[in-house]
C-alpha cells in the first residue's frame, strides 16, 4: 500500500475540505499511476509550529510514495498534477505547496528515521498512540488524521 | 525543501520556536547558499527522545549538485550548533540527522526544484513568469 503524508497549516487550508482534497489526490494518483491502494495520512499543523523563511508558514506539504525507479517524466507530471488538484480544491495557489514524490525505499527510510528518534522502550506506546489516532480519526471523520504531538 | 522536523521532548515556547526557526534557516542558507524561502521548519512536541536529548532534528534536504559529503557534514554541524545556541541548551542535548532527497523529486512554487547550486537561475526563471 502506498502512502501520502499530507500536512496542512491550521488556518491556511480549511480542514473541512480534507475529504474533497483526499478524493482529488486519490483520483489524480490513479490517473498518473493506475489503480493503487493508497493510505492518505493527514496532519493539521497547529498555528505557530511551522515556519518558512523564518516566518510563520502557510505552506501545505505533501509527501507521496511512488514505486522505486519511477521514471522522471512520470514523476514530474504527477507532482504538477497532484499539486494542481490539491490547490484547486483548497483554493490556494500552487506556490503555497511543497510536493515530494518519493521512491518507496527512501519513503520508508524517512519513516524509519522518524521512529528511530524515539527511545526503544517508548516505541510500543508511541506506535499504539499513533494507531489509536488513525482508528479514531477514521471513525470520527472518515479520513486518517494524526497530531503533531505525542 | 529543506523540511526540518524538530522533535522536542518538551514544548518550546513561541519565542524559542521563532529563534530556533530563524537560526536553522540562517545556518542552512550560510552553508548551502540556498535561498531562505526554501527553508521549512516544523516543531513537534512530546517525543520520548533518547538519553539526554531535548531536540532531535530530522531534515529532508536536496542532494546532488554542489552538495558534497563535506558540505552535508558542515551543514549538519552548523544546524547542531544553531539549534543548541538558539534554544539555550547544551550541544549534547541536540541531535541532527539529514536525509538527502533528489532535487527533481520535489516541487515548490509550481516548479521542480533546482539542482543544489543552481538556485539563482531557477529563481530568475520563476520570477520572469510562465
Amino acid at each position: 500500500m502506498k502512502k501520502v503524508l499530507a500536512s496542512i497549516q491550521q488556518g491556511a487550508v480549511d480542514r473541512t475540505l480534507i475529504p474533497a482534497l483526499e478524493e482529488a489526490l486519490r483520483a489524480e494518483y490513479t490517473v498518473q499511476f493506475g489503480p493503487s491502494r493508497l493510505l492518505v495520512i493527514w496532519c493539521e499543523v497547529p498555528r505557530g509550529r511551522a515556519y518558512t523563511e523564518g516566518r510563520l508558514s502557510d505552506v501545505s506539504w505533501l509527501m507521496v510514495e511512488v514505486a522505486d525507479g519511477t521514471a522522471q517524466p512520470a514523476r514530474e507530471r504527477a507532482m504538477l498534477a497532484m499539486a494542481a488538484a490539491f490547490a484547486r480544491v483548497a483554493g490556494i495557489g500552487v506556490e503555497r505547496m511543497m510536493v515530494t514524490l518519493c521512491d518507496s525505499t527512501l519513503f520508508a527510510q524517512y519513516l524509519a528515521a522518524n521512529r528511530a528518534r524515539i527511545r526503544p522502550p517508548a516505541r510500543v506506546l508511541f506506535t499504539l498512540k499513533l494507531l489509536w489516532q488513525i482508528v479514531t480519526s477514521r471513525h470520527r471523520f472518515g479520513h486518517t488524521m494524526i497530531g503533531t504531538d505525542y | 525543501m529543506p523540511l526540518y522536523n524538530l522533535a522536542c521532548r518538551e514544548p518550546l515556547d513561541e519565542a524559542t520556536r521563532e529563534r530556533v526557526a530563524r537560526a536553522v534557516t540562517q545556518a542552512h542558507c550560510e552553508v548551502t547558499g540556498a535561498p531562505a524561502e526554501f527553508v521549512n521548519v516544523l516543531f513537534v512536541h512530546g517525543y520520548p527522545l533518547h538519553g539526554a536529548l531535548t531536540v532531535d532534528a530530522l531534515g529532508g534536504v536536496r542532494k546532488g549538485g554542489n552538495r558534497t559529503a563535506d558540505v552535508v557534514e558542515r551543514l549538519r554541524l552548523a544546524l547542531h550548533d544553531a539549534i543548541a545556541r538558539s534554544a539555550g541548551i547544551a550541544p549534547g542535548q541536540v541531535s541532527v540527522t539529514l536525509i538527502g532527497i533528489p532535487s527533481n523529486w520535489v516541487m515548490e512554487g509550481g516548479r521542480v526544484m533546482p539542482e543544489p547550486g543552481t538556485e539563482s537561475q531557477w529563481l530568475a526563471q520563476r520570477d520572469a513568469g510562465p
